[in-house]
């Protein structure tokens, strides 16, 4: 049945070695480059086209979130943690898509959850949401400290954290 | 080796000998055809009335090496079978944004040792509005690599049970 298509013994070992036990977080499979290009697509995907992902970790019920991420038009995932209110709920749905992204297989590679997941905490921390986050205030800015050293983030990316940070 | 079909698989019919309960067919046949050729060398030799030495050591790391060309042969046909496979399964499912995907970032690196087509251009070729799109979309092409390849190991065994002992063979190939 082979059809000769050329698989070298040793390109043929290491297709099996990428893909037979992939891990499901995808993070070793991106360079750098393409860490941040996948964040820089994150941050300007809007809100609405992950709505489902979105509902599923707000804090009200589902059709009153839905409503509230229609409600925000082409609203992307930068613009709420930049300017998001932590009354309406969206950082919220916003922390929880990221803490699920972190874990779930085929979500996002770990350290662009990590980085959404932190920059929600910190947007709701500076709007004055004390009690957004189970995470203690030194945890808090430790782990956004981590991802400050992340040599592919984004200039703009690091400055948003710098901003939380500074501004608690 | 032709030697070996006649006088051995042939002649003899050695292949009844073969037990699925001790180990794999692979290394039946090579470590036969590395006996055959040890023999066949010593006779050889003898009848040159020159002295013949052959270590155990020897044969073992004949045997070894044979064994590895075996395991090596049969990596290259399941992967090149399940790699065709998966191609004309993506392409009946209309799901060629599979193939594409697996093929920009592991397949050509690999086989042709190329660098891996960047995120940007996989999101504007295969027109993804998401990441997760994207990162689901490559997790669910090597899934239907892996599926394929069990298809394609499914082809050269005769019970289905032995499927799951051949790809845990060869997991253990692999990082070997």
């Amino acid at each position: 049945m082979n059809d000769g298509r050329g698989t070298r013994g040793d390109g043929s070992r290491g297709i099996l070695r990428a893909l037979l036990d992939s891990s499901s977080d995808s993070a070793g499979e991106w360079s750098p480059g393409d860490l941040a290009a996948v964040l820089e697509h994150q941050l300007r995907t809007p809100l609405r086209l992950e709505a489902d992902k979105l509902v599923a970790h707000a804090d009200c019920d589902a059709a009153t979130a839905r409503e509230r991420v229609a409600s925000q038009g082409d609203a992307t995932f930068a613009d709420v943690l930049h300017t998001g209110d932590p009354v309406d709920g969206l950082l919220t749905m916003v922390k929880g898509y990221a803490k699920a992204s972190i874990s779930a297989d085929g979500g996002l590679p770990r350290d662009v959850g990590r980085f959404l997941y932190i920059a929600a905490i910190l947007r709701a921390r500076s709007a004055g949401a004390e009690s957004f986050s189970k995470l203690g205030d030194a945890n808090i800015e430790s782990e956004a400290r981590r991802c400050l050293t992340l040599t592919w983030l984004p200039v703009h990316a690091k400055d948003l954290l710098r901003t939380g940070l500074t501004g608690a | 080796l032709q030697d070996f079909i006649t006088d051995k698989i042939l002649a003899r019919r050695i292949l009844d000998r073969a037990d699925p309960e001790r180990g794999r067919f692979r290394n039946f046949l090579a470590k036969s055809l590395s006996r055959y050729a040890l023999t066949k060398l010593g006779k050889e030799n003898k009848q040159q009335e020159r002295s013949v030495n052959i270590e155990l050591a020897d044969l073992e790391a004949s045997s070894h090496q044979d064994t590895d060309c075996f395991d090596q042969e049969w990596i290259r046909v399941v992967v090149g079978d399940a790699l065709a496979l998966m191609e004309e399964d993506c392409r009946e499912r209309g799901r060629e944004d599979l193939w594409t995907i697996l093929r920009l970032r592991a397949i050509d690196p690999i086989l042709q040792g190329v660098e891996p087509v960047s995120y940007d251009r996989v999101v504007a070729e295969l027109d993804l509005a998401t990441p997760r799109e994207a990162i689901n979309l490559l997790v669910t092409a090597k899934r239907c690599f892996v599926r394929n390849l069990r298809t394609a190991v499914g082809r050269y065994v005769a019970d289905p049970e032995q499927v799951e002992r051949e790809i845990a063979d060869l997991r253990e190939i692999i990082w070997r």
